[in-house]
């Protein structure tokens, strides 16, 4: 089998007045966990209704599997797009059992104590949907997703309406599923999530792709240094004059500088004793994804 | 389609609200065939059948079908029920997202339809033969039992029209105002529009197969007393008309529901 899972080509979607996409083109290869990133409204949704059949484009096309936009694809693939859907007088069981049907199971009733079980409702599934909370239903529609073991999970906002105890387990099992081999693409506006699970990512606004690859390429930057110092004008001034450093902006109480990758800190800590400043504080500044994000938002 | 069906069955076998509808239908269908005969077997007017003539062999096949097809609506409106709380719980558009097809979702909609008109169908069957076989002097089982396929093609297309409506407007409580409203607006319409043009409007025709047991009379004598002829069609007409009305109900079903965004 091919290593390309999902290939995207120029995909359009307009809706009465806003363009919702305009031509995004990417794909995801066979055990990437796949990271879509975008403020709301920037299009992640209406890339994966697209997808997943429930939306038609205006333009472009998909291949899931090499094999085109078919009907079919859909019941190797695993998805939960916005909300969790499921009738509401029936149990957590039965759901499954629909679930199971449609996607052309037998013998599904082991495999659906054993995903129930992976996702704790196990102790609630004869209870009917519409008793649950927002994080049991959340549960359910990431049980519904594994039911049939597919090649490929979609999950919209998967810890959407979870507790933090909710979340990390949910983690927990992206990041399992992950090493297990399958494909995964998550759509997120919460990047602490994405930065914890995701390979690879793809920041989105207003329907546009900004910036993709694999996360350690998309956050690679240069190295910062935060410092301080009794008197915060000085020390900018003894930054400026040492030109290993280059000054970048006091933010707060600190002084921020650039370095090269290979400066030794040590060594500006001494040039600037020499300069007569003593610094009260030194450390090193890693920009998270959430910075990074929205810089490249912002640009 | 034994997918389909199992799919179905899987989603609706704990859904109440089919059953206490149902439920009316059972009871609600033999006393309106109690009332309706008492009230024209007194004869009001002469040519009249009497009260036992309309719960007889071969009459009661008729009167049966005619009398629980004021109910039709009332089983429609399951399916109005049904299908939109497949959109309102966007169950519909899940199932897509787990593998189905339109053109399944569809199908299986369809299979349910045809399942409740059979329930439906064979329930008034037995109860017209209960009737039958009590009232009758004589046994004429077979004649007029065609009355029960035309009363199960009748179903099928109230239903049909009742999935459509409820395909196209989505929300529940105003797909079942609208479907009951539109019997009375075609109605309505009827009375300002030429017989003749009326008469091929699609609830007209459907009613049409269960016509009132003592129409044709009613109409023979209408027309003794005027020169004009009351536009009417004959069985097979209306039968024809009938099916090719369903299948423009469900073909604009399907289509709508393929160039839709869910």
């Amino acid at each position: 089998m091919s290593d390309i899972v999902l290939e995207i080509n120029n995909l359009r979607k307009v809706y009465k007045d806003v363009v919702a996409l305009e031509g995004l083109s990417f794909e995801v290869k066979r055990g990437q966990v796949f990271g879509l990133l975008g403020p709301n409204g920037s299009g992640k949704t209406t890339t994966l209704g697209i997808l997943l059949g429930v939306l038609r484009p205006n333009g472009g096309t998909f291949s899931w599997f090499n094999n085109g936009s078919k009907d079919e694809n859909r019941k190797n693939i695993g998805a939960l797009l916005e909300t969790p859907n499921f009738y509401p007088y029936l149990s957590a069981f039965d759901n499954l059992v629909v679930v199971a049907k449609i996607k052309g199971m037998e013998n599904y009733d082991s495999r659906i104590d054993e995903v129930l079980q992976r996702v704790n409702l196990f102790e609630r599934k004869k209870s009917k949907f519409k008793t649950f909370s927002l994080g049991m239903k959340q549960r359910l529609a990431i049980a519904s997703a594994m039911l049939n073991d597919p090649e490929v999970l979609v999950l919209d906002e998967p810890t959407n309406g979870l507790d933090p105890e909710g979340i990390a387990e949910i983690r927990d099992l992206i990041k399992e599923i992950a090493l297990s081999g399958k494909t995964i693409v998550i759509a997120s506006h919460i990047l602490d999530e994405i930065e914890k699970v995701c390979t690879h990512v793809a920041i989105m606004r207003k329907g546009k792709l900004l910036q993709m690859g694999e996360l350690a390429e998309v956050m690679n930057q240069e190295r910062l240094l935060l410092l301080k110092s009794a008197n915060l004008k000085e020390l900018k001034n003894a930054v400026e004059r040492i030109s290993s450093t280059k000054f970048l902006k006091i933010k707060e109480d600190e002084v921020m500088v650039s370095i090269a990758d290979d400066f030794d800190p040590a060594l500006l800590n001494k040039e600037l004793a020499n300069l007569g400043i003593y610094l009260s504080s030194l450390k090193e500044h890693r920009k998270n994804l959430e910075s990074m994000f929205l810089e490249i938002i912002k640009a | 389609m034994k997918q389909l069906i199992n799919i179905e069955y899987a989603k609706l076998k704990r859904l109440t609200s089919i059953k206490v509808i149902f439920i009316v239908y059972m009871v609600m269908v033999p006393l309106l065939i109690f009332a309706l005969g008492s009230f024209f077997g007194a004869r009001p007017i002469p040519l009249f059948p009497s009260k036992t003539e309309f719960w007889s062999f071969p009459l009661v096949w008729k009167f049966t079908t005619y009398c629980a097809s004021y109910f039709n609506v009332l089983m429609g409106v399951i399916i109005v029920i049904v299908t939109c709380n497949e959109f309102s719980n966007r169950t519909l558009k899940q199932n897509i997202i787990d593998g189905m097809t339109k053109k399944e979702v569809i199908g299986s909609k369809f299979i349910f339809i045809v399942f409740t008109s059979i329930v439906v169908t064979i329930y008034t069957a037995l109860i017209a033969l209960i009737f039958g076989l009590i009232n009758s002097l004589e046994l004429k089982l077979y004649d007029n039992i065609h009355f029960i396929f035309i009363y199960f093609l009748q179903n099928l297309a109230y239903f049909s029209f009742a999935f459509f409506f409820a395909v196209l407007v989505k929300k529940p409580a105003m797909s079942i105002i609208f479907f009951v409203l539109s019997f009375l607006f075609e109605t309505i319409v009827g009375i300002f529009l030429p017989a003749k043009l009326y008469l091929y409007f699609p609830l007209n025709v459907f009613s049409k197969l269960t016509p009132i047991p003592f129409f044709e009379s009613l109409i023979k004598m209408a027309e003794k007393q005027s020169v004009e002829v009351v536009p009417r069609m004959n069985l097979w007409e209306i039968i024809i008309f009938t099916i090719i009305y369903m299948g423009i109900f469900i073909t604009i079903t399907y289509q709508a529901l393929k160039r839709r965004d869910l």
